[in-house]
């Protein structure tokens, strides 16, 4: 009797140390590849990049801009995206997600001449003309290179809510992205894509 | 009056070919290499409405830039409003060419919405390609 009491005692006792599982707003929070049910951490996962971009994407083609005025596909400069969030995070796992989608659509190209991925590539081909070492015919010529049209740039910020018994706390991101128009300066689209993740104080993502 | 015959003359002949291009440009010509498929626009399979989230007036729309969008609303059914439950109902829309060839871009994701206590929710899912132009909406609850 007295050892059934002590089982009693001690699963109640780790009951109450039992964490409170976390929960996502993300709809694919809990999708897996691996065939093992997915983790759902308070950290940014590869799902909730998915979902934002595609959300973001979704949300841009909805709107009149997304067409090119008189045709044809709108050249997009890659801009500054902010990463304003407590995490190390590399801002390409969203930026990319969403310019493999863009660029599937046909509506848009990115250009690797200007902007945050600018590459060397272009500037260099056209130093190769004054090598005598290159065929003239092959190498780049000037006056090419294809101007962009619009800049994409946006921000990832975090927020975090901790409730007032201290035994819940809420992670809130938002991926906040726009695009400006060169010529005439506006901003023709934004995007705010907001993620809660909603679990124990006790566990931490860093 | 024979010059004013000879410009108006002039005027229809050039007015042709720009109405041919102008008709042109609004068609969508596909040659399909498989049979075109026999589906309405918008196939639905609905398996939230028996479980709580009333799907209403599910719809298949043209944006005004083009783009095909689905509509719906969802309605919380008033016999789970004493349970109290909050409802996480999930869809996703598949998307096909008019030769029935599946469109896919981006990451396959599921989308979803919160559905509260009475609470009626509109819902709009834009494909993510020019030439998507038949549906397939699934819709479910998950906290079953």
């Amino acid at each position: 009797m007295k050892k059934i009491a002590t089982i009693v005692l001690t699963a109640t006792a780790l009951a109450g140390c039992q964490t409170i599982p976390i929960t996502s707003s993300n709809p694919n929070a809990e999708m897996s590849r691996t065939g093992q049910p997915g983790l759902v951490s308070f950290g940014l996962q590869s799902t909730d990049f998915e979902y934002a971009a595609n959300k973001a994407v979704q949300e841009f083609l909805e709107s009149p801009f997304s067409k090119k005025p008189g045709g044809g596909r709108w050249v997009v400069q890659m801009g500054e995206v902010v990463n304003d969030t407590t995490f190390r995070i590399d801002t390409a796992s969203m930026t990319s997600r969403m310019k493999i989608a863009m660029t599937r659509t046909g509506q848009f190209i990115f250009t690797g001449a200007t902007g945050r991925e600018r590459t060397d590539f272009v500037a260099d081909s056209r130093q190769l003309s004054k090598s005598k070492l290159f065929d003239k015919k092959t190498v780049a010529r000037s006056g090419t290179v294809i101007a962009p049209d619009l800049e994409m740039l946006g921000g990832i910020r975090q927020r975090t809510v901790v409730g007032a018994d201290q035994r819940q706390q809420q992670l809130e991101y938002e991926f906040d992205f726009r695009v400006v128009e060169r010529d005439t300066g506006l901003e023709i689209f934004q995007s705010f894509i907001p993620i809660e993740k909603l679990g124990s104080n006790k566990s931490f993502a860093w | 009056m024979k010059a004013i015959g000879i410009l108006s003359a002039a005027a229809i002949l050039t007015s042709v070919p720009a109405a041919a291009v102008a008709q042109s440009g609004s068609l969508r010509v596909y040659t399909c290499d498989t049979t075109i498929s026999s589906q309405p626009p918008l196939r639905i399979e609905d398996e939230a409405s028996l479980a709580g989230a009333i799907l209403e007036e599910p719809s298949l729309i043209t944006l005004p830039n083009g783009m095909k969008a689905v509509q719906f609303g969802v309605r919380y059914a008033k016999r789970l409003l004493p349970s109290d439950r909050i409802l996480k109902v999930r869809y996703t829309v598949d998307w096909t060419d008019d030769c029935g060839r599946r469109i896919t871009n981006g990451a396959k994701t599921v989308d979803g919405l919160i559905l509260n206590p009475g609470q009626y929710q509109t819902v709009q899912s834009t494909a993510m390609h020019a030439d998507a132009a038949r549906a397939v909406l699934r819709i479910y609850v998950s906290n079953q």
